[in-house]
């Protein structure tokens, strides 16, 4: 809805001479370079700009800044729609193409608004009381559409995300007056300076303004700081960005929009930023007056008639009403009426205003009706006229009739209230400061000084006062302080209050509960809504909140805040300094999850690693998976195999003849010292302090509650000297684990541990040629089977690389893992294909190593072992027996529920069928009349080439006695009769692997 | 302004020997034998750098390994010590150009104004060592290299970052 052009011909800020095209719903439209999205739809006489989030009734532009709850808006560049972008904020792009909404099929006409004819059925918490019948899954869907605002963002999104830290000796909040001020202080006391502002130009409120400032013109004044910060080499400005979140220590996040609008794509930038000092001059959010239809298009706040008018060139109306309770309203009538435009009436609550504003009124000859509020709006959407009535004395009540003056727009004011909602996620704590009328920072414990209206100072020369004194304390105290030194806690200055702008506390309409007054737009919540929460007694201004969603989400009550308070505590009685306030949290605004995410996402989203033959893989056409955090092969495919046919033959290669398996990922922690065999001996459930040099053994790592959190190999290559290897994925967990118990339980053990698992990589020569390939190349080690038996572990050359030697098998067939310098293993690799190419030697991948091991019966950790799985359930109740010596979850095995036969056991279960299958987490169950009951499930599950049939471990409970018994494995409606059998289905007395 | 650059494999033949003592050993070395705390020390041809209080990583480009671990066991030879190779797992990332610090601010939150650090950056372990104002080494494991260097790619695209290209030597 357009009431035509609106832009004066002179004044503002703007680039008159730089036209800028952009489109609204449709229509193309023109503003200047300078102007926001919202002073350009002003501008060009739009009214509506949206529909409001529950009722769809129609809404204008309200504020001028970041507290606007109406011009929420689809925004599109390039491309790409973003929905729900302030138009108070965003700067008028060419070819921007933007949209309303929450509304069908237009803003000005949209279906939706029968809602608001039956708005009687969705008061407050309607959700909890209706739908009832004949349940809420009827009417679910149908809500759930309704509800919410904005769609999800459309086109291809070619925004890039980046995150950065900062450390600053300062960080000043706020580049309006009294944030310059205090950077200016703090730069000259030699601090390393950080400003943060919103805003694209610095300035703040002063842009708005007509101002004088130390002599100058306000905006003579701000180049003239700004210079000097530029010049000063200690002052970091960081414009167009938002502080969204302020944590302990003085860590603070921000949001930069500085490329935000670039041609070549959008940029969003996340910062984190540690400041010794932090100084918040975050100012001030003018708080509107409560009456019946106030949410019609054309009221807004007065402060933001004003900026539109002397920051844009544009008026907000041609016959404006001017409401308030407080002086400052009036800066806007006079300068609208400079200006040229009407000013219809001011209605101002009070009997009078101060002398100077008096003086102004008369010097103007303005109508002012005293003592008076608006009671009504009019108009068939956007406002054509207010009816006002005459308080009583005691502004309880009317007096009076209405009458009705005739406007097209109303601005608003019932004073400022400070922006303490950085303060307050700072820990700082707010109360209600009743000469001033506003809610005012008191005393925080983090190292911040608030600063200018946000610590509800207004006078212009003692905000000047205030804000060089807090740069200059705080670039004195960053200076002096040690990052350990916690501060204590500080109160806000007091001393710099000194302007109340006569302000009278009444900001609602008395006798208003007769119709809908709005208190929260962004959450369409009316004071009905409050009184509806009261009568049910959410008398606490967290439920009321929560009841009503008054203050939420990304507004976090900006505009509605006082409002609500003030109307909670005339229904209940108290004070509003005995209310409190809710708590106000991140985000300040919206930041998008790119943005905290930095560009963390695909490749980057997790740190992935490489082994050291991953060229060789990726060359030779291996399926590279993730597993555990590395990128591994899961087999290579070769000409016309799919990815089963390749898994079946490289598990017969191996069976048959020689498989090449590259294990680098499994960690490997070496232990030195005269007590590494006792340290060691206390981790394990085997036997440490009987190995002998030269020798290896396989062990089970428990944690206090006797749960397996790992196993592996452990060797001792000299007396004094261990290494130990773990599995792949708990390499980083193990070290952690081992430094934990010495650093904090066992210091006097004089040993040193030391990680080496990418220094060395493993290639594991597996099957039953292993040794004679071994035995044709050069090498000082003996592989002979009597020199070098199962087991056994070795150091020497091989092929001219150092290597390392174990033979271990999780294959179940002759085996030998070669550790060798990470940097030399491509090479040892190529080699040993080579060599072993006539002995039919293939490469392996992981899942055909997997189903080596499970025909074996070997155990997988963490596969075959969930959280409550103790080393008993694995059938290591003899090792654990003979072990001498205590170990780590000893104790917790003694419990009789560790040692019950009524647990999970690990067992070998195969299908009666030969044909039948089986899968991982299929569950094992028994039927009592028509329940089903869990007795376990299968771990781990595969076809097993070798035996021609499908076979599976399985966690059972009694499994160790119930062998041979037929049980029922149940997956997802199918069921399978399969038998208990032993773990080992292939070579159970290990011949192969020993061989 | 002179050409800035990532080298992610730089000194690709440097000798790298972590360094850990047992703590009571550690606290009786004499100063000046080793790096101090968040210092980097050069006796020679070899460097050491501080990576914790009983742990240092000794570099050196122009001694091998063999070299710096005879070194370690005569000079502490009566002190429960371990030291071992690791320059097959360490790789070195050279860093430089006005830009440098902004960019490295990027992945890590430290100030980067100690001579020495281990932190986290882009998400994985590193050794930090500051050769100059603009100009930093920077050890990594080697199985991290493919996620370092996209991490670079993605973050020089930064337009506050207009001087930094990314190069490889590798």
């Amino acid at each position: 809805m357009s009431r035509g052009p609106y832009r004066l011909a002179q004044g503002g800020r703007i680039e008159r001479a730089r036209t800028v095209s952009f489109v609204f719903n449709g229509r193309t439209l023109t503003g200047h370079a300078g102007d926001t999205l919202a002073s350009a739809l002003l501008a060009n006489g739009i009214g509506v700009v949206s529909r409001s989030f529950k009722y769809h009734r129609p809404r204008g532009v309200f504020s001028a800044g970041l507290e606007e709850p109406n011009a929420l808006l689809r925004v599109q560049v390039d491309g790409c729609a973003i929905p729900l972008v302030r138009a108070t904020m965003q700067p008028l792009v060419e070819g921007m193409v933007v949209t309303s909404e929450n509304c069908f099929p237009s803003v000005d006409f949209d279906l939706g608004r029968i809602l608001d004819a039956a708005h009687s059925l969705f008061p407050a918490g309607f959700y909890n009381k209706t739908f009832k019948w004949p349940s809420w899954s009827t009417y679910e869907g149908l809500v759930r559409r309704l509800a919410g605002l904005g769609t999800l963002p459309s086109g291809t999104d070619r925004t890039e995300f980046f995150r950065h830290h900062l450390n600053c000796d300062v960080l000043v909040v706020g580049g309006g007056v009294a944030g310059l001020c205090a950077a200016r202080a703090a730069a000259r006391a030699g601090a390393n300076v950080v400003l943060i502002e919103q805003d694209a130009e610095l300035g703040g409120r002063a842009l708005c303004e007509k101002l004088q400032i130390e002599g100058q013109a306000a905006c003579d004044w701000i180049k003239t700081v700004v210079d000097e910060l530029n010049s000063s080499g200690r002052v970091s400005i960081m414009q167009r960005t938002i502080a969204a979140g302020y944590y302990d220590h003085n860590v603070l996040t921000a949001l930069d929009l500085r490329h935000a609008d670039r041609a070549e794509g959008r940029v969003e930038r996340f910062w984190i930023i540690r400041a010794r000092e932090v100084v918040l001059a975050t100012g001030a959010i003018e708080q509107p007056l409560v009456f019946t239809r106030n949410d019609r298009p054309g009221v807004m706040l007065a402060g933001a008639a004003r900026a539109y008018l002397n920051r844009y060139g544009v008026a907000v109306g041609r016959h404006v009403v001017i409401a308030t309770n407080n002086d400052d309203a009036y800066r806007s009538a006079f300068d609208l009426h400079d200006a040229g435009v009407r000013i219809a009436a001011i209605v101002d609550a009070r009997a009078r205003a101060g002398v100077q504003v008096e003086e102004g009124i008369e010097r103007r000859k303005l109508r002012v009706n005293r003592s008076s509020m608006i009671v009504d709006t009019r108009g068939s959407s956007l406002v054509s006229g207010v009816a006002v009535r005459q308080l009583t004395s005691d502004g309880r009540g009317f007096q009076g009739p209405s009458q009705w003056i005739e406007c097209d727009a109303v601005a608003v004011s019932s004073g400022w209230n400070p922006t303490v909602h950085l303060y307050s996620q700072a820990g700082g704590k707010v109360r209600y400061e009743l000469s001033l009328a506003c809610l005012v920072p008191e005393s925080c414990r983090q190292r911040v000084r608030v600063t200018g209206a946000v610590n509800g100072e207004f006078a212009l020369d003692r905000v000047l006062e205030s804000a060089a004194r807090a740069g200059s304390d705080a670039a004195h105290d960053a200076a002096s302080a040690t990052p350990q030194g916690r501060a204590e806690t500080r109160a806000a200055p007091v001393a710099y209050r000194t302007e109340t702008h006569g302000i009278r506390e009444i900001r609602c309409a008395p006798d208003g509960a007769s119709a809908r007054q709005w208190v929260d737009l962004l959450h369409d919540v009316t004071r009905e809504d409050i009184e509806i929460a009261v009568r049910e007694n959410y008398t606490s201004v967290e439920h009321l909140k929560r009841y009503t969603t008054t203050g939420m989400a990304v507004d976090q009550g900006k505009t509605s805040n006082l409002n609500a308070l003030a109307i909670l505590s005339e229904l209940t009685g108290r004070e509003i300094a005995s209310l409190g306030t809710t708590t106000f949290r991140p985000q300040f605004m919206p930041v998008t999850f790119g943005a905290i995410s930095g560009g963390q996402q695909g490749d980057l989203y997790s740190p992935v690693r490489h082994m050291p033959v991953h060229e060789w893989h990726v060359r030779h056409a291996a399926q590279m998976e993730d597993y555990g955090g590395w990128k591994r092969p899961a087999c290579y495919l070769r000409q016309g195999e799919s990815r089963e046919q390749a898994i079946l033959r490289e598990v017969q290669a191996v069976r048959s003849a020689l498989g090449l398996f590259e294990g680098s990922p499994l960690g490997k922690i070496e232990v030195r010292g005269p007590d590494a065999a006792q340290f060691l001996h206390r981790f394990y459930i085997n036997n440490v302090l009987s190995l002998q040099p030269g020798k290896a053994r396989y062990g089970l790592m428990l944690n206090e509650n006797g749960i397996v959190m790992d196993d592996g190999i452990f060797a001792r290559l000299s007396p004094e000297h261990f290494l130990v290897s773990t599995t792949a994925a708990n390499g980083d967990r193990v070290t952690a684990w081992l430094e934990e118990w010495h650093q904090c339980e066992w210091p006097d053990l004089n040993v040193v541990l030391m990680p080496v698992t990418t220094q060395w990589a493993v290639l594991t020569l597996a099957g039953p040629l292993a040794r004679a390939l071994l035995q044709e190349l050069s090498s000082d080690i003996d592989f002979s089977a009597a020199a070098f038996p199962h087991l056994g572990f070795r150091s020497g050359e091989l092929a001219g690389r150092p290597v390392r030697v174990q033979r271990v098998s999780f294959t179940g067939e002759l085996s030998y893992e070669i550790s060798v310098p990470a940097n030399e293993a491509q090479g040892l690799w190529e080699e040993l294909m080579t060599r072993g190419e006539k002995l039919g030697i293939a490469p392996i991948g992981i899942e055909a190593w997997l189903i080596l091991r499970l025909e074996k019966g070997f155990l997988h950790v963490g596969t075959d072992t969930d959280g409550t799985t103790n080393p008993l359930d694995l059938g290591f109740a003899r090792v654990v027996d003979n072990k001498v010596g205590d170990f780590i979850g000893r104790r917790s095995l003694m419990r009789p529920h560790d040692r019950s036969e009524n647990r999970r056991q690990l067992v070998g279960i195969e299908p009666i069928s030969r044909a039948d299958t089986l899968v991982p987490g299929a569950h094992i169950v028994t039927h009592s009349g028509s329940s089903r009951r869990s007795e376990g499930f299968v771990t781990s599950a595969a076809f097993s080439p070798t035996l021609g049939r499908f076979i599976g471990l399985a966690l059972l409970e009694r499994g160790h006695a119930r062998l041979d018994d037929v049980i029922t494995v149940f997956d997802e409606g199918r069921t399978v009769q399969a038998r208990v059998v032993k773990p080992a289905f292939f070579d159970p007395k290990g011949e192969r692997m020993n061989a | 302004m002179r050409e800035a650059s990532i080298d992610l494999n730089a000194h690709p033949r440097r000798a790298k020997v972590r360094l850990r003592m047992a703590m009571p050993a550690a606290s009786v070395i004499p100063r000046g034998a080793l790096a101090e705390p968040l210092q980097a020390q050069t006796d020679g041809d070899v460097t050491s750098l501080w990576i914790g209080p009983d742990q240092w990583l000794l570099i050196s480009d122009r001694l091998p390994a063999d070299a710096l671990l005879a070194r370690c066991a005569s000079q502490l030879g009566n002190l429960l010590h371990h030291a071992v190779d690791v320059s097959a797992s360490l790789n070195c990332a050279h860093v430089n150009g006005p830009s440098v610090r902004a960019l490295l601010r990027m992945g890590s939150g430290i100030t980067w104004s100690d001579q020495c650090a281990r932190t986290r950056f882009a998400s994985i372990p590193v050794i930090a060592h500051r050769l100059a104002e603009d100009a930093f080494d920077l050890y990594y494991d080697r199985s991290y290299r493919y996620h370092l260097e996209r991490w670079f790619d993605h973050a020089v695209r930064d337009p506050l970052l207009t001087d930094l290209q990314c190069r490889s030597s590798s």
